[in-house]
């Protein structure tokens, strides 16, 4: 009796160390075995060709066993991960095979190494139409409407500005000399600069002197560009300012600390969004105190539907602060984050993680139809205006550029 | 009991408890790969998103990984992962970018297989989508999903994708399409107000523009084509979501713009169910449909007869292993062609292995509503001398289809193979004669 007792007990004891080498991968990840697993072990099939491993197994088998041409199976695979991750219906979340997982990555860094100017073509080789003033180009003394006629004692003249783009470009830390016709000089002169990191700038201002008005192209979110917006404002306001533009057209977003950072320009202390997560998990996003700047005169914000992420943020929450006028069309609607994961083979998921709510503004994701048509969503503005294509738009002139013209004619109308 | 049994006892215990173990873990490896794989290497040593070595990571576990990390991380719960496995098969399937391999939603692939049967809802007609000529498709164009990793028709046509176009091959007799007029060989211009992406007309805009570059248009007229097309483009449908939009429902209402020969005309047309016809005789003509049940109702027709014809016309989905039964009960033993494919593989034969002794006197009516199986059946015998063509050039689609259900209710054709005949020389089509 004594024996059999223990034998049971043994049995158990076995049987227990058993379930726990069975659940050791759940167990792993702190979970309990799911009861698809547990019923399994004990032969309960749970219906037929059910699990969606199977179902995915046997038709991937399937198509390259069956297909009437050769079938590429690491590219089916791929084209099989993109499908899965469509079939959520989220144009945000979607699978990366390596190739686009590294281009991918490639534009989130979006530096390149040059000289800081940017260039348009002359007859003569190059013409200087902007030099960023924290590149080392600015430093070595090259400015707007130079003519470079050569790089590294070589004449380009007559070149595609491709090729002398190409020529100027190098790895970090080494010179390029450059052959410069300043305006004034009837001489050439040269210039070495050394090659470095440069960062685009992203808020290029002008002051439109026939409204008084100043316009504020902010192109995307990145570190500097709460700084160059207040540098650049500050140059604007050493004008006589009746109003302020800011164009946020085309602007895809980027950090969101640096649009949570330029709205402490406009409120204090005030939510700017509220990020909800999985399971109802909550972040959110306040401004700064003692941030404010003093804004004596009307500002409108431009929109289109290429404003999106953080110029979305950016807009809404003006708008639902009462700080600016929003004109345009309505704006994407991305009102979601995204989390990267990379995967063994240099593919990546780009998963949406948690998406995003402006103070006032209901949400405002977008929502399209199968055939990615738009259908709700972004953010509305106060005034709706089509860009006039009849007139040649040349963005940021408020001759032809439709949106910029009534941007301004509500300025004056709120400056009465 | 002494303290060496004891021991040893206590020794065999722990052996037994540590091989309990592993045994555990194995079965588990195997319960999960369970039916999925042969052999396949175990997830838990080789977790996709850990970092294994291994750069070629079998397709099932890069399968079964994925979806874990969608429904741990995505922003809401992932409620039915049978989505999510038939989502990677319409990634698979568009990705062949062939016209004749689709993707059909649960209401799409239902009213399909259903047509097969004979019963069409929608307006009643079987759907093509030709590419056009000698072009490459795009391996997204065929399908209808959002952005992210299917194209859009803007993106497609911007890539210089060929878009596929949507053909009408069969009006069902007595159906709600046959009444608005609409013919074989119809294009769909445009659905409920919505145009259908379409590479001609893009390539004609970019002859426009390159007028307007050198000068050769002044901008007004360019601005206003440009904005049309801007217009058009930015509701544009996916021939996929066109054929759904045609073949499914009834009651309701669709207005389509049809294009014959660069014609427009615009048609409204009352969805309605309609049959098209079942096995039947008039006189001693057989309309012979290859749905289910064919072969039989066939053999008690064929009874005591001598010469037959088939009319073989409104036939363009049948099933070709019906058709192969048919071709058994009307054909005498032998090979009548291959099944051929593009693979490095012997292709295998259309053959009849228990055929009839007194093959039939047989004619064949045949049109351009004649195609797949049908077309099949009729090349197999003409091209054996076994049976006389009549009427006129068939559909020219020879394609044998797999036609595959997901547990979802959604599916997809599968091409897996053509047919080609082989040409006696006495047959008819060695004369070069279909008429």
């Amino acid at each position: 009796m004594k024996l059999v007792s223990r034998a049971a007990l043994f049995a158990i004891l076995v049987f227990g160390f058993f379930m726990f080498g069975y659940s050791w991968r759940d167990l792993q990840s702190l979970q309990a075995p799911s009861p698809r697993a547990i019923s399994a072990l004990f032969g309960v099939k749970t219906l037929p060709n059910a699990s969606p491993e199977q179902v995915f197994q046997s038709n991937y088998g399937r198509i390259i066993a069956d297909y009437y041409k050769p079938v590429k199976p690491n590219e089916l695979k791929y084209a099989a991960m993109e499908g899965l991750m469509a079939s959520l219906g989220d144009p945000h979340t979607v699978f990366l095979p390596p190739q686009a997982a590294q281009a991918f990555q490639d534009e989130t860094r979006a530096n390149f190494f040059g000289v800081g100017a940017r260039l348009s073509q002359d007859a003569a080789g190059a013409r200087v139409a902007t030099v960023f003033e924290d590149g080392p180009a600015f430093a070595a003394g090259l400015r707007a409407g130079d003519i470079i006629t050569g790089v590294n004692g070589k004449t380009v003249g007559g070149q595609p500005i491709d090729a002398i783009v190409d020529l100027i470009k190098g790895k970090e830390g080494t010179t390029v000399k450059l052959t410069v016709l300043k305006k004034a000089a009837s001489k050439p002169s040269f210039i070495t600069i050394t090659r470095r990191r440069v960062t685009i700038p992203t808020v290029e201002g002008k002051f439109l002197a026939d409204s008084g008005v100043g316009y504020l192209s902010v192109l995307g979110f990145s570190e500097p560009t709460a700084l160059q917006f207040d540098r650049e404002l500050k140059k604007l306001e050493q004008n006589k300012l009746k109003g302020l533009v800011i164009d946020l057209r085309g602007n895809p977003g980027g950090l969101l600390e640096t649009a949570v950072e330029m709205l402490g320009r406009f409120v204090e202390e005030k939510l700017v969004v509220r990020m909800k997560f999985r399971g109802a998990q909550e972040e959110v996003a306040y401004t700064e105190r003692g941030e404010l700047h003093n804004f004596t005169y009307p500002v409108t914000v431009l929109i289109n539907e290429d404003s999106a992420s953080a110029s979305e943020i950016f807009a809404g929450c003006l708008k639902d602060y009462g700080k600016a006028t929003l004109v345009g069309t309505h704006t994407y609607g991305k009102a979601s984050v995204q989390n990267v994961f990379p995967l063994v083979d240099q593919s990546s998921a780009k998963i949406t993680i948690a998406r995003y709510f402006l103070p006032r503004t209901p949400f405002f994701g977008r929502k399209v139809d199968e055939d990615n048509v738009f259908l709700s969503g972004g953010l509305e503005p106060h005034i709706k205006v089509e860009l006039d294509l009849d007139s040649d738009p040349v963005m940021g002139d408020p001759k032809s550029d439709s949106q910029l013209k009534r941007a301004i004619e509500v300025i004056k109308q709120k400056a009465l | 009991m002494s303290e060496a049994k004891q021991s040893v006892l206590a020794a065999t215990g722990v052996v037994a408890c540590a091989a309990a173990v592993l045994m555990g873990a194995a079965t588990r490896s195997r319960t999960d790969l369970g039916g999925a794989g042969n052999g396949l290497p175990a997830y838990a040593n080789q977790r996709l998103l850990a970092s294994a070595e291994s750069k070629d990571v079998p397709a099932a576990d890069y399968f079964y990984e994925l979806s874990e990390k969608l429904k741990k991380e995505y922003v809401e719960p992932v409620a039915n992962d049978q989505k999510l496995a038939s989502g990677a098969v319409r990634g698979m399937v568009t990705s062949l970018g062939d016209p004749k391999s689709l993707f059909m939603g649960k209401e799409e692939f239902a009213a399909y297989l259903n047509a097969r049967q004979g019963s069409y809802e929608g307006i009643g007609v079987d759907i093509a989508l030709v590419m056009p000529s000698g072009q490459k498709q795009s391996p997204k164009a065929s399908t209808s999903e959002t952005e992210s990793n299917e194209a859009s028709a803007e993106e497609a046509l911007a890539l210089g994708f060929k878009i596929p176009r949507v053909m009408i091959t069969n009006v069902v007799p007595g159906s709600p399409a046959e009444k608005a007029g609409v013919k074989v060989g119809d294009f769909v211009y445009s659905v409920d107000g919505r145009w259908i992406a379409n590479t001609s007309e893009v390539e004609t805009f970019r002859k426009t523009q390159k007028a307007f570059l050198d000068k050769k248009m002044d901008r007004e007229e360019y601005n206003k084509i440009y904005k049309a097309l801007r217009k058009k483009m930015d509701r544009a449908l996916m021939p996929a979501k066109v054929i759904e939009k045609l073949i499914v429902g009834t009651g309701s209402s669709v207005e389509v713009v049809w294009d014959r020969a660069n014609n427009h005309r615009t048609t409204v047309i009352a969805k309605a169910k309609v049959d098209a016809p079942a096995l039947r005789m008039e006189g001693s003509t057989i309309h012979l449909p290859f749905t289910a049940g064919s072969a039989k109702s066939l053999q008690k027709s064929l009874e005591g007869k001598s010469s037959v014809t088939f009319d073989l016309r409104h036939n363009v989905n049948g099933d070709f292993n019906v058709m192969r039964e048919c071709l058994a009960l009307v054909a005498p033993s032998g090979k009548y062609g291959t099944l051929s494919t593009d693979k490095k593989e012997k292709p295998s034969l259309l053959a009849i292995e228990k055929g009839v002794s007194n093959p039939l006197q047989i004619t064949l009516l045949v049109d351009q509503t004649t195609g797949g199986a049908a077309e099949i059946f009729a090349l197999a015998l003409s091209s054996k001398a076994r049976a006389k063509l009549s009427g006129s050039p068939m559909a020219g689609d020879r394609a044998i289809r797999q036609v595959v259900q997901l547990p979802d209710g959604t599916g997809y054709t599968l091409v897996t193979a053509v047919y080609k005949p082989e040409i006696d020389q006495n047959s008819i089509l060695a004369r070069g004669a279909t008429k």
